[in-house]
């Protein structure tokens, strides 16, 4: 009886996440495009901080702001994308940044602000490369 | 080597050695320098402390000045705080890489500034934000040539050591500190002097008959950053986007 429940159980989750995935991918599509340009950090949220170490994809030296692209290990043992906002490239200058500071495979450990809503990106506090170099990231 | 020269160099060695071992810069730092122009502000600089037009409050996690305004602009206002606590801020048109306006240029920080001068005019490049004309070889342009500008109509004068800077026909970029609007009438005058070869002072008085109860003041401290040069800074890449629901969101794809 235990094991019947529990089984069902599972298969209520599984039928969830499908549905869920089902709902998800079709508000994705309908979705309208991104509108009008704005340099707000609203979207991030500043009371949470996260850390994970990444593998840079790109490094956006750009403006108004400069991006780092990251690919993740998911919880499901998976590459997930991953893209964090930093400040400006005087700004990052001014924080010891150059164009190549971050080449793409190299490995960092990142703490930023996630989303509010979700969606895979944030805001970067701080970077630490592997040879041990802390940078910061606004 | 002259003995003379020799002995000077080892006097400017060892009073360099002294200074140093003190924790006090070298008289050749830029940050001890003594003799210096104070009417030249050649440069580029940062705001470093200062710059507000009125006392800080927080209201639903919003930080925001406070200012005297009339009953009009207040409800603009209260309304771009409000929106600003659902997520959805103001969009100010240095938001969208436009200038942030004259009111924010020395008072508002961001982006540092370069100042350069000529005989007739002094001009001050916004790293992100174009040029700002201070004239100083006439008076405001008559009104029929005058339309909304984002760092106005802009003459100066020399009071002494400081250099007085009249600004008017404000418009383009419409508010005073990224979020608190201000009318056509906005009237910016600025008192900028050198105290000290690091030091760059602002005092700025910002009256609107039409938006504010009274004038407000600021002032701010600019402080040189003496090793960098300008980058660029032209929007390639703006992914910090709204969707058409106004919300703020992340564009992902370049």
């Amino acid at each position: 009886m235990t094991h019947l429940s529990t089984t069902t159980g599972i298969r209520e989750r599984i039928f969830s996440s499908i549905l869920l995935l089902v709902l998800a991918s079709v508000a994705v599509l309908a979705a309208p495009p991104a509108a009008l340009a704005h340099h707000s950090f609203a979207m991030f949220d500043a009371n949470r901080t996260l850390t994970t170490t990444a593998t840079v994809k790109e490094f956006q030296w750009s403006s108004p702001h400069t991006w780092l692209e990251l690919i993740v290990l998911g919880e499901d043992k998976t590459d997930k994308p991953l893209s964090l906002e930093l400040t400006t490239i005087s700004g990052l200058m001014r924080n010891g940044w150059k164009p190549g500071t971050l080449k793409p495979g190299d490995r960092v450990t990142v703490t930023y602000h996630p989303m509010r809503d979700g969606t895979p990106a944030g805001q970067l506090v701080q970077a630490v490369t592997e040879d041990g170099r802390t940078l910061k990231g606004q | 080597m002259p003995k003379k020269l020799s002995m000077n160099l080892a006097f400017v060695a060892l009073t360099l050695g002294l200074a140093s071992a003190h924790g006090e810069p070298p008289a050749s730092s830029p940050t001890k320098q003594t003799h210096y122009d104070p009417r030249n502000f050649d440069g580029v600089w940062h705001l470093a402390e200062g710059g507000k037009f009125g006392p800080t409050a927080e209201k639903d996690g919003v930080k925001y000045v406070v200012y005297p305004f009339t009953p009009e602009y207040q409800a603009i206002y209260d309304k771009r705080l409000a929106d600003a606590a659902a997520g959805n801020p103001y969009q100010a048109a240095g938001t969208t890489c436009l200038p942030s306006g004259a009111i924010r240029l020395l008072t508002g920080g961001g982006p540092p500034l370069e100042i350069f001068h000529t005989p007739k005019k002094i001009a001050i490049l916004k790293e992100n934000g174009g040029w700002s004309r201070i004239y100083l070889n006439r008076d405001h342009l008559p009104a029929d040539d005058l339309y909304p500008m984002f760092y106005g109509d802009s003459i100066g004068h020399w009071e002494g050591n400081t250099l007085v800077v009249d600004t008017i026909s404000l418009g383009g970029a419409n508010n005073i500190d990224g979020t608190a609007p201000h009318s056509a009438a906005a009237h910016l005058v600025q008192r900028i002097s050198r105290p000290t070869f690091d030091t760059l002072r602002v005092e700025a008085t910002l009256e609107d008959p039409k938006a504010l109860q009274h004038p407000v003041t600021a002032t701010a401290i600019l402080k040189p950053i003496p090793d960098q040069d300008f980058t660029e800074s032209f929007c390639n890449n703006e992914r910090n986007v709204r969707d058409s629901n106004g919300k703020q969101t992340v564009k992902f794809d370049k």
